[in-house]
């Protein structure tokens, strides 16, 4: 029975395979044939989303070449002025171009999928430094602590404030590198193909991005005083190298992350920055004028770098006129030696990197200043009289003598 | 007969034979043949366009000539190729002939309608195969060798008839 079905299974596939050796086939339909497979290899091609993909393509063009290797020459009249090499190449062509960006795509994947978890890592240490800023911001608008406690609380909170705007810097230049890395053709590529990308919400550098802007935009306007023009300093700087990191990845960062809302996004990031950049320097600026205002210095108002290096240099210059004016006094050095600690001491030493990298005054302004700043306290320096009133102390008493030696 | 009147004579003779040799200029063994065939759709007013091969035409023609004045079947694609010798051969689904067409100044004039089937071909097509038209029935897997003459017997089929 077994034999026998064997035989027939035999003699059936003969007789198809016959069937198929005589039937006969339209040059037209092989050109059709050949054009509409050819379509859709090239398709697949296109919409290949994996470097397996193009591999398993590749073997399928080799396939196809093969099987159409016999109709060669009447594809090359069919497919004129293109001939069936041609055609070919063609597509081993796009099949090797394809494979190239998917490799880089894929490498970019890579990159992307450490950055999230990067992100993520940042994220819980944001929240972990945000919490404890927070509580204990409370703690202290809620302390009926004694003052040295109180002023221990305070401490605590700057100290944490500026742990967190240090944690704020580096991530957002560890963003910045990698997403510089990323730049190019290929991100290019990389957003067309993912343009829809649907990213999970805790996965999105822009709802970080989003949050911690908004964090710090809270904690400027919740300010209760406990912070010192440091602080302000360095949470300017913060606001400024963020913006500037902004610029320069933003429009990639939305087009890979937020698809379709990429403007949306890019509008609301953006508005959030202004607002966060309004008040983190209307804050620096208040909390200057503090403090010269405590040391008493009036350099006048000032709300911008611009308007902050006029002031320092009318205030020298009317500072040293004065002090060439008037008879110079001690009054008048203590002036400039308020100053000169307040610009040597605060704005060169203690704030100087704030200063320099929130470019609240530039290297060539504070040069300036220098020279103008050595020729008040020459200005300003007390002269002393005792030579003077040695030197003529001894004249009359040489003269003195001359006449009591001349009557003798 | 005087010099004097051969002079005319002469002359007639000269343009006479120059004329001649100009209508005789030919250039010989011209190859019209198409190496594949053209499937062409008509438009809505029945006109097909080979860009390939330069020509457009008409098919309603055909249409009449094969189905009757009164007959409304459409034609959906019509198939066509050239020969060696510059013939047109075009049929068309559901056509019981092939129609063997001589391009002349403007027209397509018709040199002879091969009968190929009593019912109407339901899926024809032509091939060249070394310089003859065939017409492959793909229903019947049946080919047909054509000329401008009608169809070729097979070398079979003479052998067959001698014997």
């Amino acid at each position: 029975m077994k034999r026998l079905l064997t035989t027939t299974f035999i003699a059936a596939i003969l007789i198809t395979g016959t069937a198929n050796v005589f039937a006969q086939s339209s040059d037209y339909q092989i050109k059709k044939n050949y054009e509409e497979r050819y379509t859709d290899l090239k398709s697949s091609i296109e919409e290949a989303m994996t470097v397996n993909e193009i591999d398993s393509l590749k073997g399928e063009i080799e396939d196809f070449e093969y099987y159409n290797e016999d109709h060669e020459k009447l594809l090359n009249n069919a497919l004129y002025p293109d001939s069936f090499e041609g055609s070919i190449a063609e597509l081993n062509q796009r099949a090797r171009a394809a494979e190239h960006k998917l490799l880089i795509i894929e490498n970019q994947d890579e990159k992307l999928a450490s950055l999230t978890s990067e992100l993520n890592s940042y994220k819980s240490e944001i929240a972990n430094l945000n919490s404890r800023t927070d509580s204990l911001r409370n703690a202290i608008v809620a302390s009926e602590q004694s003052e040295s406690d109180l002023s221990n609380l305070v401490e605590r909170y700057r100290k944490s404030m500026e742990e967190r705007d240090e944690f704020v810097l580096n991530m957002i230049d560890s963003l910045f590198i990698t997403y510089k890395d990323m730049q190019g053709q290929a991100l290019a590529e990389f957003s067309e193909e993912n343009g829809s990308r649907a990213l999970q919400q805790q996965d999105n550098p822009l709802e970080l991005i989003q949050s911690v802007i908004e964090e710090n935009i809270q904690i400027l306007k919740s300010d209760d005083g406990s912070l010192q023009t440091e602080d302000y300093l360095r949470m300017y700087v913060v606001q400024s190298r963020f913006s500037e990191v902004w610029n320069q990845i933003g429009d990639d960062l939305t087009r890979i992350y937020a698809g379709d809302k990429a403007n949306q996004w890019e509008n609301n990031i953006e508005g959030k920055l202004n607002d966060w950049r309004a008040s983190a320097s209307k804050n620096m600026w208040a909390s200057m004028d503090t403090y010269l205002e405590e040391n008493n210095v009036d350099l006048g108002a000032f709300d911008n770098n611009e308007s902050f290096y006029t002031a320092i240099d009318t205030f020298i210059s009317n500072a040293t006129d004065a002090s060439r004016e008037k008879v110079v006094t001690e009054e008048n050095y203590k002036d400039f030696q308020t100053f000169y600690d307040f610009w040597n001491g605060k704005i060169k030493s203690d704030w100087g990197r704030f200063v320099q990298e929130g470019e609240v005054l530039t290297m060539t302004q504070i040069s300036n200043i220098d020279n103008e700043m050595m020729t008040w306290r020459d200005e300003a320096k007390p002269k002393s009289f005792l030579i003077p009133i040695l030197f003529g102390i001894s004249l009359l008493t040489i003269v003195g003598l001359i006449i009591v030696v001349a009557r003798r | 007969m005087r010099p004097q009147k051969l002079i005319p004579i002469i002359l007639l003779t000269s343009i006479v034979m120059a004329g001649t040799a100009c209508k005789t200029f030919v250039v010989k063994n011209v190859n019209y043949a198409h190496q594949i065939e053209s499937v062409l759709t008509p438009d809505e007013d029945g006109t097909v366009n080979d860009v390939r091969h330069g020509i457009s035409f008409n098919v309603q023609p055909f249409q009449k000539k094969e189905f009757g004045e009164n007959n409304s079947t459409h034609i959906k694609e019509v198939r066509l190729i050239r020969n060696e010798e510059g013939f047109y051969f075009i049929t068309a689904n559901q056509f019981k002939n092939v129609y063997v067409m001589q391009p002349e100044s403007g027209s397509l004039k018709l040199v002879k309608k091969i009968k190929v089937s009593e019912t109407g071909i339901s899926e024809p097509a032509f091939n060249m195969r070394d310089g003859i038209v065939q017409l492959v029935k793909i229903e019947t897997n049946e080919i047909l060798s054509l000329n401008e003459n009608g169809i070729q017997k097979n070398d079979n089929d003479i052998k067959e008839e001698q014997s």
